[in-house]
Order: C-alpha cells, then structure tokens, then sequence
C-alpha cells in the first residue's frame, strides 16, 4: 500500500495549462460533422412527407401550395428538433443538410424557434393562406 | 482470462428441449430430428428460426398451474437464468395476457409463455424459487394488473403512489393522453 | 418532500431521496439502522419513469430507434443499437459488416467514457477528487471523439434501421488511434492507484462484498456480477454484430467486493481498447445502410440482448404486422443491480452507503439529494447527501 498516489499527477499540473477552455471568449472550434440547425432546399422536394412521418419529435410540417408544380414551404419547430438526423437520412431527395456552424442556438423568446424554409413567393403563398385560415376560424 | 469456448446454440437448445419436453407437445417434437422447423406463426410459437436463418429460441406454452414446476425443472438442471418477466397484452378481443418468463443461457433464450385471463389474470409469484424475480413481479403486477400469488411485495415500484386504482398503463385499452 | 417516520423494533429508518444523484432515476431509499449498523433496506423506484415502453407502441418503427436512445443519457447508443438489432432480425435484414463493425465501435467508445465517467463519481463518493477531477478530464478526449466522429456528444444517433449514419475516416482512425493510446497510459495509472493507494483501499477493500453464490442468487449483471466471479457477459457468450468476428475475452475477479468492481471495470477498459485498434485496423469494407428497409415489419417475436457498460440489456420486440410495434419491454441491468445493493447494504456502516450505492454504477443525474435522520422521539433533522458523503468521509478520517 503507498500514499499519496496522484502526487506526481498534481503536481505536474502546475506547469500546464487549464483544461477547460473560457467559453464564450474562446471558442472550439465545432467539428464538421456536428448537427446543428436544419438546412432545406425546396427545389428538390417532392412532397412525400417521409422526413415528417419518420420525425421522432414532430418538428417537421411540409405545407403543399402546389402539389402538380412541385411548390411546398417547409415549417420547421427548431425547439421541438432533436437534432437527430433522421429526416436526412428519410429523405430520398437529399433536400435537408445540417450546420455544423448554428449550434449556439439559444434565445429568449420562442420566435426565433418558428423557421420556415421554401421559395419566396411560395413563402408568401402560405403565409396568406394560413392569415386567411385564420380569419375564417375565428369568424 | 479467456472464459470456455462457447457451446454452440443448438447445443444448448437441445438441452433445454430434453428438459422441458414434458410440455413440449407431439407436433412440435416431430421432426425435431433433421434441425428445426421453421415455426413462426404468430399464435402458435415453437421453436423459432430468427433474422439470421439461426434458431435461437424456444418457446413453450404452460399452463399457470404448471409454471412453478417448469421453472423448478429448469432451474435444477442449471439451464440459464431468468432474464426478465414480459407482459403483453394481446387485446380486448382476444381477452388474453401473456405473461413471458425469459430464461438466458447462452445465445439460447427460452420463453415460458403463460396466457391467463384479461378478465381474472392470476400467476403465481416465481420469488420462492427466484427471489430476484420480486422487481419484475412489481411491475407485472402494476402495469397490467396481473394478480401474483404470494408474492412478497406488492408495493408500487415505478408508479407514483397515487396512482388510481384498476388503471394499468399497458394495457391496450389504457390510452395516452397525445401531447 | 414529506418524509415518511416509520420505526421498526426501536431502529431508526433513514430515507435518502427521491433527489439522488447516485443514481439512474432518482431512487428513495430507507435504510434500518441500529447505531452505524444498517440492518435492512428497501427503495422505491420510478420517479422518472417516463413510459418509454407505453409511448413506443404509438411511433413508428424509425421514431422509436430515438425514443429508445433517451432511455440513458450514458449509454445512449447501446439502447439504439439493441433495438435496431431486434428489430432487424425481425424484418430480417442483414447489416453490412462495415456499419456492423462501426456500431461495435462506437458500444466501444461509449463503454470506455462511461467506464471513467463513474471510476470519477466514485472517487469523489470516496473524497478522493483529485482522481475525480483527473479521470474525468481523460473521459473527455473519449467525449471529444464521439462528438467528432458521430455528431454529438450524448445521445450519438449513430444508427438507423439497417445500418449507421456515418463513416469512419483515415482521419478518424487516426486520433482515435492516438486517444486510445493516450487512454491506455492513463488507465494503467489508475489501476495503479485503485490498488495500492492506502486511503482509497480503505473504503473498498473487503466493503460491500457479494459472493458467487450471492451474486447469483441476486441475479446481479455486468461488471458487478463479473467482480463477484459469475462468468456473464453477454458479448462472450452470445457474440452478435461484429464481436463475432472481433472476439473479446471476459474479465472476471472472483473478491466480490468494492475494490474487485473497480478492477474489473478498468481491466475491461485495456480489453475495449485492445479491440477499437483491431476493428481500425481491420475495418471491413463495404456498404453503410442496406437499400431499403421496410416500413411495415411483418408479423412476429424478437428477443435481442446486448452487453451496455452496466450489464446485459434486454429488448423484447413484438410486432403485428404494422408500422408501430405492437409491444417493446426493455429490462436495465440497474434495475436488477439495484435490488442487489439492498441485499448488500445489510450489515455494513450506514458510512458505506454511498459507496455501496455507486459500486453498482447507477447513472449520476441530480445534484442535491435530501436525507433525513429520524431518531425514536420523532424528531428528525434533514440531511444533504452531501453531509452523508461527508459522514462516510469524516467516519474513515478518524479511524486513520
Ligand atoms: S433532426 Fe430529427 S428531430 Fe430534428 S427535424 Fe430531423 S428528424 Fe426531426
Ligand atoms: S422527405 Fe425530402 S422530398 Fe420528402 S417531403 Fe421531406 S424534404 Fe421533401
């Protein structure tokens, strides 16, 4: 039986620099294969919805506004997002990528969490339709 | 430290054959002899070839009266230990649940499957031979209902203590509340 | 938190938790003690009880491979890795040896970080956080090789139905080459350590000791049950993916007790590492993902057993015909680990308890847990696991 048996291990730590690294003012640099906030490319979709059937946190909504001219807007619920790269691998279009440069994804109001991704006008489409929706409910 | 060479499956399945087979009934046995059968209807479980084209369980009805005895026969001739106790609800239609006691030794798993009423479902408690069968019992016990003869706790384990009475979560007719 | 008093024959019963960070879910423990002497012990589980095994029944089957991967923050990618094995047995699908060889290698991996994960909380149960500090600052080269190698640090999402998502590089080969080497120096340090360091021996040689017979009749698994000599381990006995073809040798000591825990736990260590540079060295070619895999699962039963870093862990997967399984049972080896630390406890220093407790390897989770010392009048006086630790700590220091 000895004692004292991580001496050497304290000691030699006296010469080295901290492990720990002062977030936020210095950074690691995050690796490339990190999965960061989803990525969506409308041009290539079909609308098959796999990726929000396969979803395990339901935070994939396709929104068709013209089924025959390939035009869907995609609404994406960045706080419900596990990050778990199922609907890329679902995806038999190749449609969604994620960054590995928008992980610091924190806020403080839920606003920034509603993404939609689509094509300009097939934004604005969706958006009308859903205003129009709405006014019918609460008439 | 290298542990013995592993006894081929079919070896191990063949002990647990010789043992359990006061249970195993006529047509399942036959052909036994040139391999196994491939037996894996859904209702009338045998012998079962899985995924790989590789038997690997056997499964053996019993009854609840026989149960004890099975496992005492098991047990005596050092054939595996008890992995966990599985319930299934088999529905409202089928008036059933199946209590699965799963044996591992080995690759081999061997399944006691006891199907007992959904109405008056009653096991007896395994604790007297296995007393480490005592959690699992518990959870038998709250999540499906299933009464278990003397069994020496029958406390709740996982849910809260005020937890209503008669409501058994996995029951199929126990519906989640969606979000 | 109202605490219940209850009094047995004029012993005291202490309550620990619900609120214990010792532990995979937070665990109410009641010890009986008379004086320093526990003289039984009994818990209640399932205050986090989330129903996973309800819930599974209403997700399909590519929703349920990431249900089952939040069943543990520490060995997230073997609750993935045994349900898409079941479940690829039943729709019988053959994975490539390539993916087969990646998912052993990532079980590796996760094996070696949550080895040292709780060799530190171990050490700081003991009072010993100079080792703490230091194992877990090696645990994160393993932490930073995950996350590099598969996305995330945690919860890895390395499978999917069929395959793995993600390939390993030359790149790759490389620092985990060098990781492991890095590893394989300290952990030969730390062996060193757990069995020679007087103060350290003092809380675990000869505590909380579970002979063969014992360990068999508690149905103990994993590393505890391989301390206690029961020759168990479910990547021996039943090799499945790619330990078929990269074999591993069974570490077993026969002392039963806290010190032959910590030893078996870090010998595996030198055999997981032995094996990462074999699967690198000899990675097999091929293929990642099959082509397609189905979306209904025909009908039928499928039992799949995997060796996670805490013991065996066992799916049992049933399905109908349908795109949701019909029934999905996971059994831990926690859960039968625990009744095993009930059994022990009896008859040794209430001052050993939190050893005992961590001696199993439950996952650490909270910080703060509230113990209470009930006393016959009544009268009790709320204590911090953190006070019982220092208890355990003070209680030893005297005795030097
Ligand atoms: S990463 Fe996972 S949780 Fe997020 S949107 Fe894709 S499938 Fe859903
Ligand atoms: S899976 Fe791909 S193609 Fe199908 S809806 Fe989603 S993004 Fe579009």
């Amino acid at each position: 039986m000895k004692i004292a048996t991580m001496f050497s291990d304290v000691v030699g730590s006296f010469w080295k620099k901290p492990a720990t690294v002062q977030y936020p003012f210095e950074r690691v640099e995050a690796p490339t294969r990190l999965r960061g906030k989803l990525e969506w490319d409308p041009e290539k979709c079909t609308g098959c919805s796999l990726c929000s059937k396969d979803c395990p946190a339901d935070a994939i909504e396709i929104i068709t506004i013209d089924k025959k001219a390939k035009r869907f807007v995609m609404q994406y619920h960045m706080d419900r997002c596990t990050y778990c790269a199922q609907c890329i691998e679902s995806c038999r279009f190749s449609c969604i990528e994620m960054s590995d440069e928008q992980w610091e994804l924190a806020a403080t109001s839920k606003v920034p969490f509603e993404v939609s991704y689509g094509r300009e006008e097939d934004l604005a489409e969706a958006l009308a339709k859903f205003a129009l929706a709405d006014t019918v409910e609460t008439e | 430290m290298l542990s013995e060479p592993i006894t081929p499956v079919e070896d191990l399945l063949k002990q647990a054959e010789a043992i359990l087979i006061p249970w195993i009934p006529e047509e399942a046995i036959q052909g036994l002899d040139d391999g196994y059968p491939l037996m894996l209807n859904y209702t009338d479980r045998r012998i079962k070839v899985t995924g790989t084209g590789f038997p690997d369980c056997l499964d053996v009805n019993v009854s609840a009266e026989e149960l004890l005895t099975v496992i005492q026969t098991l047990l005596d001739n050092d054939w595996g230990y008890l992995a966990t106790i599985t319930g299934v609800d088999l529905g409202v239609e089928a008036g059933e649940i199946e209590v699965l006691y799963h044996f591992c030794h080995g690759t081999a798993v061997v399944t006691l499957s006891v199907k007992v009423p959904r109405e008056n479902p009653v096991v007896p408690s395994i604790c007297g031979i296995i007393p480490s069968a005592s959690f699992y019992e518990r959870e038998l016990l709250e999540m499906f209902g299933v009464t278990i003869t003397n069994t020496p706790n029958t406390d709740h384990l996982f849910l809260p203590d005020n937890w209503p009475d008669n409501t058994y979560p996995l029951r199929k007719d126990f519906v989640m509340h969606a979000n | 938190m109202m605490l219940e008093m209850t009094q047995k024959e004029e012993k005291f019963i202490i309550p620990i938790g619900p609120q214990h960070p010792a532990l995979k879910e937070p665990g109410h423990f009641e010890f009986a003690v008379d004086g320093e002497l526990v003289t039984d012990a009994t818990v209640r589980l399932g205050y986090v009880h989330r129903g996973i095994e309800k819930g599974a029944e209403a997700r399909n089957w590519n929703q349920n491979l990431y249900l089952v991967e939040r069943i543990c923050g520490i060995c997230s990618h073997i609750h993935a890795f045994t349900y898409a094995r079941g479940v690829e047995r039943l729709a019988e699908v053959e994975v490539p040896p390539r993916a087969q060889a990646i998912r052993v290698l990532v079980a590796e991996l996760e094996r070696i970080h949550s080895h040292m994960l709780w060799f530190g909380v171990a050490a700081h149960e003991a009072g010993f956080d100079t080792l703490f500090m230091f194992s877990w600052r090696d645990r994160e080269t393993i932490m930073d090789i995950l996350e590099g190698l598969t996305g995330n640090r945690v919860n890895y999402s390395a499978n999917v139905l069929g395959g793995v998502k993600f390939d390993v590089t030359d790149e790759h080969r490389k620092t985990i080459l060098e990781a492991v080497d890095f590893m394989e120096k300290r952990t030969k340090h730390y062996l060193n350590v757990v069995t020679t360091d007087a103060m350290f021996l003092q809380r675990t040689r000869g505590i909380g000791v579970a002979n063969l017979q014992q360990a068999h009749r508690l149905g103990i698994l994993g590393p505890t049950a391989r301390a206690s000599g029961v020759k168990r381990d479910v990547r021996v006995d039943a090799p499945y993916s790619a330990y078929k073809q990269f074999p591993i040798k069974m570490v077993v000591e026969t002392a039963g007790d806290l010190e032959a825990r910590f030893v078996v736990r870090l010998k595996e260590l030198f055999e997981s590492y032995r094996l990462i540079r074999e699967i690198l060295n000899n990675m097999p070619e091929g293929d990642l993902q099959v082509k397609r895999f189905p979306r209904r699962i025909k009908p039928g039963e499928v039992i799949s057993r995997v060796e996670a870093p805490r013991g065996e862990v066992f799916y049992y997967i049933r399905s109908n015909g349908g795109e949701m399984p019909e029934r999905l049972k996971v059994r831990t080896p926690t859960m039968m680990n625990m009744a095993s630390v009930l059994a022990m406890a009896v008859g040794h220093q209430l001052a050993d308890m939190p050893m005992l407790l961590v001696g199993i390897d439950p996952c650490f989770s909270c910080n703060d847990r509230g113990v209470a010392i009930c006393n016959s009048k009544g009268d009790h006086d709320q204590w911090t696991w953190e006070r019982l630790r220092q208890h355990g700590i003070d209680f030893y220091a005297e005795k030097v």
